[in-house]
């Protein structure tokens, strides 16, 4: 999800019809500058060099989920339909990349799912097997990622992770920011109260991500 | 009869060189990265420019089907991610905040 209004341009988005890394590249209808999706990096253009900015405003949850949490809201709709059959069904179940691509680095399988995240310009990649219920992180410069993943979550959604300079600890079943003792409601997917904000991230596989941020820090 | 047989070659020759050099020019003013690689042309994938939306209780939508959900001022949307397969990217705005809608 990223922000439109960039450098006095209010900017309009279409499918630049090209990949990278296996990678949807969008192309703005203003300057045909060329962005990649998966980083928010102009990689070509007039803004090449340059970066959108990505708010941390969404996730990806199935619909009965959105809906019981929000029962007020608006749903997309394209001429008339609001949903439609998954043409990317095989790929989901397949171990391979989207046209046989692999990963390159080595560290996890190419399928395998992570959350992807950003922090202090660095890219980050958690290894979402063994997050569900919370798992906690240090990050390069001391400070603490905690990452959560829905209990029975499928494939490719309902990871969250969260940032602390002070960090996080279970208190009984709950997860709790040190210092603050903000609790962390699995519900609401928000810490109440404290230090902690939420990193803009999102569920993807290795390959993807790897081949597209090869500097990666892993966190397992 | 195509239209094709009717331009002297002298013309269809010259066509053919400038289509060449726009081709080069235009590789040369992209100055994209090695990977990226052109797999359909530009447009044939169509953006959501003036997205509509209906509210959930008029909503079609399968229970486990996986949404981009938003909310910004208090706002919420809910995008099929199986829609947006589709069409790639809605451009979208609530009240001042103009975004894209992307997975």
């Amino acid at each position: 999800m990223y922000g439109r209004d960039y450098r006095g341009k209010t900017l309009n988005f279409e499918a630049s019809g090209g990949l990278m890394n296996s990678s949807l590249v969008m192309q703005d209808k203003q300057t045909d500058s060329y962005w990649s999706i998966m980083t928010g990096d102009a990689i070509g253009g007039e803004y090449k060099g340059t970066k959108l900015v990505e708010l941390p405003v969404s996730k990806k949850v199935e619909w009965k989920d959105w809906v019981e949490e929000h029962p007020d809201t608006l749903v997309l709709s394209v001429n008339g339909e609001q949903d439609a059959p998954d043409p990317y069904a095989d790929y989901f179940r397949s171990r391979r990349g989207f046209r046989g691509q692999q990963a390159t680095d080595g560290r996890l399988n190419t399928k395998d799912s992570i959350y992807a995240f950003r922090y202090d310009d660095r890219p980050y990649a958690i290894d979402t097997d063994g997050v569900e219920g919370g798992k906690t992180f240090e990050l390069h410069d001391g400070s603490h990622a905690f990452a959560h993943r829905a209990k029975g979550a499928e494939l490719f959604e309902g990871s969250s992770a969260y940032w602390s300079e002070l960090g996080f600890e279970r208190r009984g079943e709950e997860w709790v920011e040190v210092g603050t003792g903000a609790r962390f409601s699995p519900q609401s997917g928000e810490f109440e109260g404290g230090t902690v904000y939420r990193l803009s991230g999102f569920d993807t596989f290795w390959y993807n991500w790897s081949l597209n941020n090869p500097d990666t820090a892993l966190l397992k | 009869m195509s239209r094709f047989k009717k331009i002297p070659i002298p013309v269809l020759v010259l066509g053919l060189a400038a289509a060449v050099t726009a081709t080069s020019a235009m590789t040369q003013q992209r100055d994209l990265p090695e990977s990226f690689e052109q797999i359909i042309p530009r447009g044939r994938i169509a953006a959501i420019d003036d997205p509509q939306f209906v509210p959930a209780a008029e909503a079609s939508i399968a229970d486990d089907s996986v949404v981009l959900g938003v909310v910004i001022d208090g706002q919420a949307r809910a995008y099929s991610i199986r829609l947006l397969n589709t069409h790639e990217v809605v451009n979208d705005a609530i009240g001042e905040t103009n975004f894209a809608a992307v997975w």
